[in-house]
């Protein structure tokens, strides 16, 4: 089921892309396919990261991704 | 999200406000009624740094009548390379009042409220109650989510805006009508991951571009006009030079935010295993000097990054960057026959790695407390901090 991955700011930087396009089932199986793919530096952006799955952030890693959804990652920081 | 007007329109514009805000007046959306709608606001600007400058000059150019802000901190040298409302002649002033003297500069009929104090859990309900609206431009985590909990409680919206290097974030947070900081973010980042712009830097302009979002969607939430950023964040990519806007809905699993809590505790510092690892296993830079005097045989690790090395180092320092020490790369560069004493700049990311060498079975290692910064304020003064 193709789901579209969108990578910001650090999260971007490490993975080298901004978007792409994945076959999963669930954000858990996003997550390992994404981390297989782009490393272990990815690995360790995403444990600081938000998961925006159509817009609403998830925190259970065994939510099911519908065909189509746009799963945004947000790396925070808090610079002014 | 298009939203009424959140203030109500003073009665009138003198002569001069007219004169002054003419520009503004010709424009159909904003008006006469927009005009005096800002002129009746009342907008705190939390923190008079990076963001809050360009916030406070352009709300005090566009004729906002009421400006507060929370400010404890005074003007470093460092501060000037982006927070452009402080000057050369204001270094070592504080914030608070060098903000004050360059908004009175830029329009003389605007009210400006000093808040000089650090916004906390007992202060900021009073604070913030006197006011319509927030702009949020602090720098921790900690003071993030205080803000956010406190406009919740006292349904009030916020504008908050937040940069590190070349990125920049911006969105409208607003309980009552949409999502809230922790529909985005519902807790903060592990202690010591995400890196503060005072340890990883920030492009000065960043500020200009990140508070300019912010200051629109300040004079669009009083006068009621054109879509706002609430239910949508704004990622600026300053290398790229995109800006996309993400939708953000409320989590329905969220916790609801019925009181304040201890924001410290919430953030952390340092991790608790960080803590750990450094009771008792911390020195000070004068028994590092000491060590040295003494020709103590030891290994001194710098974990800072390259950049950060080349700007400023302590004598005899081997700089390993704490991810390659974390990630197991460089763990075999480690001294097996000798002890590790291990610096950062401040002492958060040493102690972060010292709990992970000592994990590896580097029982004796210590880390030095307040890092290279300490080293050149207490030992080597002719050396400069970052």
């Amino acid at each position: 089921m193709s789901v579209t991955v969108r990578y910001f700011a650090g999260a971007r930087a490490v993975a080298g892309v901004d978007t792409e396009t994945r076959d999963a089932g669930s954000l858990d199986e996003l997550v390992g396919q994404i981390v297989d793919e782009h490393g272990e530096r990815l690995e360790r952006v995403l444990t600081a990261c938000s998961f925006l799955v159509d817009g609403t952030q998830t925190r259970d890693r065994a939510v099911a991704l519908s065909p189509g959804a746009v799963v945004d990652v947000l790396p925070p920081f808090a610079g002014g | 999200m298009t939203l009424p007007p959140l203030v109500e329109p003073a009665a009138d514009l003198s002569i001069e406000e007219v004169r002054r805000y003419s520009r503004h007046l010709i424009i159909p959306d904003v008006g006469m009624d927009g005009q005096k709608r800002l002129k009746n606001a009342k907008v705190l600007a939390v923190g008079a740094g990076g963001l809050g400058s360009p916030v406070l000059m352009y709300l005090a150019a566009a004729g906002v009548g009421t400006l507060g802000i929370v400010e404890f901190d005074t003007v470093d040298e460092s501060n000037l390379q982006r927070q452009i409302i402080h000057g050369q002649s204001d270094v070592g002033r504080s914030k608070a009042e060098s903000a004050r003297d360059s908004i009175k500069e830029i329009n003389p009929l605007i009210d400006v409220r000093l808040h000089e104090t650090r916004l906390d859990s007992e202060n900021v309900l009073d604070i913030f109650r006197e006011y319509d609206l927030i702009v949020d431009g602090t720098d921790n985590f900690a003071t993030r989510y205080l803000v956010n909990d406190a406009c919740v409680l006292l349904d009030k919206p916020y504008v908050w805006g937040s940069i590190y290097r070349f990125d920049g974030q911006v969105s409208v947070f607003w309980n009552e009508h949409g999502p809230n900081y922790r529909d985005l973010y519902p807790v903060p980042p592990p202690p010591g991951m995400v890196p503060s712009c005072a340890e990883g830097g920030v492009l000065g302009v960043l500020c200009a571009t990140a508070g300019a979002i912010q200051a629109t969607e300040a004079v669009k939430l009083i006068t009621g006009i054109g879509e706002t950023l609430l239910g949508r964040l704004m990622v600026y990519d300053a290398l790229e030079m995109t800006f996309r806007t993400i939708k953000v809905r409320k989590d329905p699993e969220g916790e609801p935010i019925t009181g304040l809590i201890d924001y410290e505790a919430f953030c952390g510092v340092v991790s608790e295993e960080a803590q750990e690892a450094a009771a008792g296993s911390t020195i000070t830079v004068d028994e590092l000097k000491d060590m040295m005097d003494a020709g103590k045989d030891f290994e001194l690790i710098d974990v800072r990054e390259p950049n950060e090395y080349e700007i400023v180092s302590i004598p005899g320092a081997k700089l390993i960057p704490k991810d390659e020490i974390l990630s197991g790369r460089k763990l075999s560069e480690l001294p097996q026959d000798r002890p590790i004493v291990l610096h950062c700049k401040t002492g958060v990311r040493s102690a972060e790695v010292l709990a992970a060498v000592k994990n590896a079975g580097f029982k004796d290692a210590v880390h030095v407390q307040g890092g290279v910064t300490a080293w050149a304020t207490r030992i080597d003064k002719a050396l400069p901090t970052y």
